[in-house]
């Protein structure tokens, strides 16, 4: 897939976590231009350009960005940190999906420009259902920028 | 001779016969005087016969005379030039009249040259007046002898008794009661005398009286004394057994009292602190400040703790600063006010606070943990028993359905229960952010969100509910856990019936909230807010036995208690708490507590 053509961006280090959240999408037909990285750094790296992407930069207009706070090596809260302090990334929809239900960790996040907040249920039908709703509303119903 | 003279003579012999017509003059002892007489002859006047008359009155005719004038006067008769004067009988000197004689007369002797000089005598005269006088003044001279003998008795007779009562009340005023003063007399004097018996026996007995009541409160003050003596040594005992430093110490921060504690606790001896500033115990950054809480303590002293919610340091001889707890209560006494300072080193609590506080952040960044790396496996496990129910159904028989079933419902209930666990340590690590809630708008809120589980079955009342301070959202969790709790036991009836009340206590508010249900045994009563407490089985009520849990520690972090009333004879299920109405001006010592 074209770096350009990416309109979801994952970044989920729970390889069986990212799978369960593509296979919602999916199911609802919104995981087509899915993109999903593992890896913190690497995911800075895509957005802004750098490191392997060095030159791929150029045209990454993401419609949604799903991020897990807990990451290894850079978390969460950093990325986000990242993309909302740059200018040519900050109007990128992030959406935080975490396990934590930590009030520090939401209040953290909407301070740092998250644009929504979502806390992965246990159960998977209810999981299922909020991926689908935040996908439909930001890939479908949202007006994106330019 | 003047022709008026003649004139005169002539006039006076057209009446009489002779007429005396000059003066009288004295020759030779003997008085004369002249005088004209007519000469008639039968026809007509034959002429004036001028003659001198001697005067010759013999001393019988003029003291008859003399007689006949009485009151002793006398009579005489001069010219009136004054040159002779004659009493009549012989020429005397000139009689004595006009203003040096006011009993003295004189007049004229018509048609001669004559003065008449009567005189009445002194003697004679006032004689009368002088009597009178005389008999006057022995009247009078009677009658002030008599009056001061008058007075001489009557003063006698009210002096003396006026004395003796006057001796009686000099003794009665230096306190002899005994002397009576006997009087038989029944004038004023007499009720006098017995007035001031009556009133000497009246002192007497008050003074007794009073006499008795001094001697009574005397006993009555000595045996105060005495227990004053005894509780002051019970003090002293106290004082020095007492587990804490105590000081005492007055307005003006000097220390009037410490105890056996106070000089191991600081390193002081006693002598060393009394009478010294307090400052001496604190650390010298604190100084200024403590005078400033001692002069607000001192405006309006109360029991209290020092410093509610912050850290207190005391300074040791040692000069090393030690953490305390000091409580203060105020001491009024006569001499004036003071503080009692009750100071407990809290060195080794501090510790073991700090170890605790350890604890709770491994424990916190514990629960960060089972927060995010438990729930994600179970969401897996849910999420590919998922997957497998849904692309591999048909190689599942219906005994493979059931244990998919199965997966998926423990882990389900497993991601409650950490849910609820995390929610329960969140309720405890939460800062309480206290303002007015209407509870109302939160029961209101709850019941409709829990219709949409429960359904409407149930008949919910509701009272009328206050607005009080509180954290909103830890509050409204009391209510979503109580609320729910009546929506679930009630459920199994035919017509569910919930009733939410609150009951005004003065400074409290209690809450109630009791449903139809089945009940429970009060005998398991305390069991019911511990965690993963459940008196019902699992296949009964679901549940994960944290809710009550939960509500216990917010409504005991909001200074409240809450407690349950159930008989399961009588089918209810009460759950009560109250929370104290907390106004925001005195809202520190709640808030830090």
């Amino acid at each position: 897939m074209e770096h350009k053509e990416v309109e979801i961006l994952l970044i989920e280090d729970n390889r069986d976590e990212a799978e369960l959240t593509i296979r919602a999408l999916k199911k609802h037909k919104l995981a087509n231009k899915l993109l999903h990285i593992d890896d913190g750094v690497e995911a800075l790296e895509f957005i802004f350009g750098e490191g392997k992407y060095a030159d791929k930069q150029e045209g990454f207009k993401p419609k949604l960005i799903l991020l897990d706070l807990k990451l290894p090596k850079v978390d969460g809260l950093d990325i986000l940190r990242r993309i909302k302090s740059d200018e040519r990334t900050k109007k990128f929809p992030v959406v935080v999906l975490t396990s934590s239900k930590e009030e520090s960790d939401i209040v953290e996040s909407y301070r740092l420009g998250a644009n929504s907040y979502i806390v992965k249920p246990v159960n998977f039908e209810s999981f299922t259902n909020a991926v689908a709703d935040l996908g439909m509303y930001w890939l479908v119903l949202n007006q994106n920028f330019d | 001779m003047e022709p008026e003279a003649y004139r005169a003579m002539i006039t006076g012999l057209e009446k009489n016969d002779s007429v005396i017509i000059g003066k009288i003059y004295v020759v030779d002892s003997f008085l004369y005087y002249p005088i004209i007489s007519r000469l008639k002859g039968p026809a007509n006047e034959k002429g004036y016969f001028l003659r001198w008359r001697q005067q010759r009155t013999s001393r019988e005719s003029l003291e008859q005379f003399y007689l006949l004038l009485g009151d002793g006067a006398t009579i005489s008769v001069g010219n009136n030039d004054g040159s002779v004067w004659t009493n009549l009988y012989s020429a005397i000197p000139a009689p004595i009249s006009g203003k040096d004689n006011p009993l003295a007369m004189e007049r004229p002797i018509a048609n001669t040259s004559w003065i008449l000089h009567i005189a009445l005598s002194e003697d004679e005269v006032l004689k009368p007046i002088k009597n009178s006088l005389n008999w006057m003044m022995f009247i009078g001279a009677i009658l002030f002898v008599a009056g001061a003998l008058i007075t001489w008795i009557i003063s006698r007779n009210i002096t003396v008794p006026i004395r003796r009562l006057s001796k009686a009340a000099s003794a009665v005023a230096s306190g002899d009661f005994t002397p009576e003063v006997h009087s038989k007399r029944t004038d004023e004097l007499g009720a006098l005398a017995g007035s001031f018996n009556v009133m000497v026996e009246r002192i007497r007995k008050s003074y007794e009286q009073q006499e008795e009541i001094v001697q009574k409160r005397t006993r009555e003050l000595e045996e105060k004394l005495h227990q004053l003596q005894a509780s002051e040594d019970r003090f002293k005992a106290l004082l020095e057994s007492a587990p804490d430093a105590t000081i005492i110490v007055d307005s003006k921060g000097l220390i009037a009292l410490v105890n056996k504690q106070t000089e191991l606790v600081f390193g002081f001896s006693r002598d060393e602190l009394i009478g010294n500033t307090v400052d001496v115990l604190l650390p010298a950054a604190l100084r200024d400040k403590h005078a400033q809480h001692r002069t607000s303590f001192f405006a309006s002293p109360k029991i209290r703790t020092m410093g509610l919610g912050l850290e207190l340091f005391a300074l040791k001889k040692d000069g090393t600063t030690i953490p305390v707890e000091i409580s203060l209560a105020p001491i009024e006494t006569t001499g004036g006010k003071y503080v009692a300072a009750a100071i407990r080193d809290i060195s080794e609590r501090k510790q073991t606070e700090d170890s605790i506080r350890e604890v709770n952040r491994e424990l916190e960044s514990f629960t960060y943990s089972v927060s995010h790396d438990l729930r994600a496996p179970l969401r897996i496990i849910d999420g590919y028993a998922d997957i497998l129910k849904e692309d591999y159904a048909e190689k599942f028989d219906e005994e493979g359905q059931r244990i998919l079933g199965v997966i998926k419902a423990n882990a389900r209930r497993m991601g409650q229960l950490i849910d609820d666990l995390l929610d329960l340590s969140r309720t405890s690590r939460k800062e309480l952010a206290l303002d007015w809630v209407s509870m109302r708008t939160i029961v209101d809120q709850v019941v409709d969100d829990l219709r949409q589980t429960y359904g409407k079955s149930a008949r919910v009342e509701t009272g009328t509910l206050p607005t009080t301070m509180a954290d909103t959202s830890l509050i409204q969790q009391v209510w979503v856990n109580l609320i729910s709790n009546a929506f679930k036991y009630s459920s199994k009836e035919k017509e569910p019936h919930i009733t939410i009340h609150a009951q005004d206590m003065g400074n409290d508010y209690h809450f109630s909230v009791k449903d139809n249900g089945v009940g429970f045994d009060m005998a398991y009563a305390d069991k019911l807010f511990g965690v993963f407490q459940r008196l019902h089985k699992a296949s009964e009520f679901e549940g994960t036995g944290i809710g009550l849990a939960v509500a216990y520690r917010i409504v005991k972090r909001h200074g409240g208690k809450i407690w349950v009333d159930s008989a399961p004879g009588k089918r209810n299920h009460v759950y009560i708490f109250i929370t104290k109405i907390i106004i925001r001006n005195r809202s520190h010592g709640t808030q830090r507590s």
